[in-house]
């Protein structure tokens, strides 16, 4: 498609023929069909739903530059078994109703074993959807207790209640002890707004506001301006990519002081946030740039040639879900089962309930109620970096 | 009370911004009778002209500022000659107008978000700060949109006082009459389309002073300013206008009263009891052109 072609259009058949062009062109879905990539000489197919436009597009990238990597890196050293990793990685928004239009498409017209999923919102969507067609899906992106002991659903991600406490008490041993809510209205922000709340108020904290907002929204003024008008020591807020930093920065335009403290930062905080992000406190998946285990070490230091930082936990999941898939796709193969079953790579997870901790060494571990446990940091905004403050490791 | 006076502030301010938005679609809305839902795309892709030619391109600001207007004027008067205007010749129903603008518009999204990303770009050369009045704060893009009143009252002098404007006026409101004068009726939605797309370029600049720019600033700016149009009434843009810092005061205010996910209901709550109660707006002709 070029220029000329476009004219050519515009020319011959009116403006609507354009548009009809520039759609394809915009929104043309052109990867080969099931049948085709499935047909395709030991090619193993599998899903991926991120939020690849809307608000949180900018998170989305971050997740699908991990993928890529693990794909990469696995099909660059020859493949599992023989097996060329493609994934076909699909548009959630960010939304539930998006999330079950993905899976359904990765379910019933790719026909995909295994789908890698991020959102609690969207993965609770799709985990029925995953059951009733025996899909093992795993979570690397939701935080919240809701998608725990789920069938078919597992989590390398760190839930709520873990995401949230070491948070609280960490802003509480600063001296606060008034907190105000400012949190996203889906899933995400509700059950991260409810852990915050219990552990907050558990260590004598008060929480004096507490404010919504869309995921769509990119206006937080009305919602600040009563904020401010409570005075908390600590402001929590639950955003997502670049929402996140927006909201920073508008809360220090409107000259709230509070110490800011969220779950699960991410690089949108920093970019859009600038200035105003410093002093932030988050807590997450604990990464280690020193880390001495040669596997991490490999992932750490290959992301940074690449992109000139150090990864987040929102690239580092995607990659271990990948670099697990091929460890359950060797091991189903090595059982005799055929690895494009849902149920084989289940019953290899089973079996092998533990995998490589790419972003700070040592081993994630699936849990029974299909949870996962490994370190995590409480870090700060500081000269636009995230530096870490705080490693909390899991309890035994 | 504090928090309401800023709330009120807020609402006042974010409201002449969104009148602004309201007066430049009005504008080809009114005339044109075209529910131009494609003035978003020359709304999102204003902002991204400015955006390249200024944070990109490293040009001055005001060069950037300046180029864009006659970028948006050309572009809202292509999608009239290229579109519009063939399925009016056509005599194509309003139902294919629409839809050929809803098209325009998601074709746009879908390029801005392949060429720039879909994630929020920020327009950092307007510098975010606090402005206090006492107890009461506000932000420089706050002030910012006060000044939207002095475009919209260079519109309705463009409208009263000049011969282009009488002839806009004229076509809007009986456009077989203004035909049989001998008005270029063509001409004058040319002009409506030029004159509402320029108008883009002060907006949207408010608008991602504070929220920065994205694929869907457009479609969000859109849908508010279609409903101030219709919630004002077809008699003119300044009932559009007041209708849109109504709007913005009662968004503003009402996370006092209803839990903050109500603020994007309300417009629409408003704008369904309209329709329902007085189909031809609020205000009747209170403010006729």
């Amino acid at each position: 498609m070029n220029l000329l072609t476009l004219e050519v259009a515009r020319k011959r058949f009116g403006g609507i023929a354009l548009i009809a062009v520039l759609a394809l062109v915009t929104v043309g879905d052109v990867r080969p069909g099931p049948a085709q990539a499935q047909a395709a000489a030991k090619t193993f197919t599998f899903g991926a739903m991120f939020p690849l436009t809307g608000p949180a597009a900018e998170i989305g990238q971050e997740f699908q530059s991990g993928l890529n990597m693990a794909v990469d890196d696995i099909n660059a050293k020859g493949g599992v078994d023989g097996w060329k990793l493609k994934a076909i990685v699909v548009d959630h928004k960010g939304t539930a109703l998006g999330g079950a239009q993905a899976m359904n498409q990765l379910v019933n017209l790719d026909k995909v074993p295994f789908v890698i999923t991020t959102f609690t919102g969207v993965a609770l969507t799709a985990q029925p959807i995953a059951q009733q067609n025996q899909v093992l899906l795993m979570n690397v992106g939701g935080t919240s207790n809701n998608l725990l002991g789920k069938p078919w659903l597992y989590n390398d991600q760190v839930m709520g209640e873990p995401l949230n406490a070491p948070l609280a008490q960490y802003a509480y041993d600063k001296g606060g002890r008034t907190a105000a809510l400012l949190t996203s209205e889906d899933a995400y922000g509700k059950d991260d707004g409810i852990a915050f709340t219990s552990a907050w108020t558990k260590l004598g904290g008060k929480i004096v506001a507490s404010e919504t907002f869309p995921l769509t929204a990119t206006d937080f003024t009305a919602q600040l301006t009563k904020i401010r008008a409570a005075k908390p020591d600590v402001l929590y807020a639950v955003a997502v990519g670049d929402t996140q930093g927006l909201l920073v920065k508008q809360a220090r335009a409107l000259d709230i002081k509070s110490t800011m403290v969220g779950p699960l930062l991410t690089q949108g905080l920093i970019k859009l946030g600038g200035k105003a992000a410093e002093g932030f406190i988050g807590s997450g998946i604990a990464v280690d740039p020193a880390t001495k285990d040669p596997a991490a070490k490999a992932f750490l230091d290959a992301y940074k040639a690449k992109y000139h930082r150090v990864p987040e936990w929102d690239a580092g999941t995607p990659y271990e879900a990948v670099k697990y898939l091929a460890v359950l796709i060797h091991e189903a193969t090595r059982s005799g089962a055929d690895p494009r079953s849902g149920a084989a790579l289940q019953k290899a997870l089973e079996a092998h309930p533990s995998f490589q901790n790419y972003l700070s060494g040592g081993q994630v571990h699936i849990l029974g109620d299909h949870g996962s446990v490994r370190a995590l940091d409480l870090s700060e905004v500081r000269d636009g970096k995230f530096v870490t403050l705080k490693v909390v490791q899991p309890a035994k | 009370m504090t928090v309401l006076l800023t709330l009120l502030l807020l609402g006042l301010t974010v409201g002449s911004m969104y009148a602004l938005f309201a007066v430049s679609f009005g504008l080809i809305y009114n005339v044109t009778h075209i529910f131009h839902f494609a003035h978003g795309a020359v709304i999102s892709a204003a902002g991204y002209f400015i955006y390249v030619l200024v944070s990109l391109l490293g040009w001055p600001v005001w060069l950037g500022i300046a180029l864009a207007i006659p970028f948006a004027a050309l572009l809202g008067a292509a999608i009239e000659l290229w579109f519009y205007r063939p399925l009016r010749r056509r005599g194509a129903p309003h139902v294919a107008f629409f839809l050929t603008s809803v098209g325009i518009l998601t074709v746009a999204e879908g390029l801005l978000g392949v060429i720039f990303g879909p994630g929020v770009v920020p327009l950092k050369f307007l510098p975010l700060q606090a402005i206090h009045f006492g107890e009461i704060s506000l932000t420089t893009a706050n002030l910012s949109m006060v000044f939207a009143w002095a475009f919209i009252a260079l519109v309705v002098a463009f409208l009263r006082f000049t011969r282009s404007g009488r002839f806009m006026r004229a076509v809007a409101d009986t456009p077989q009459v203004a035909a049989s004068t001998g008005i270029d009726i063509e001409r004058t939605y040319l002009v409506s389309f030029l004159l509402g797309s320029a108008l883009t370029v002060p907006a949207v600049l408010m608008y991602a002073w504070y929220q920065g720019l994205t694929p869907a600033a457009g479609l969000s700016t859109i849908l508010i300013s279609s409903a101030a149009v219709i919630i004002g009434g077809p008699t003119g843009i300044l009932s559009g206008a007041i209708a849109a810092l109504g709007l913005g005061v009662l968004q503003a205010v009402a996370i006092v009263f209803l839990p903050s996910g109500w603020q994007d209901a309300i417009v629409f709550s408003v704008l369904f009891l309209v329709i329902v109660l007085r189909p031809r707006g609020v205000f009747g002709i209170a403010f006729r052109w």
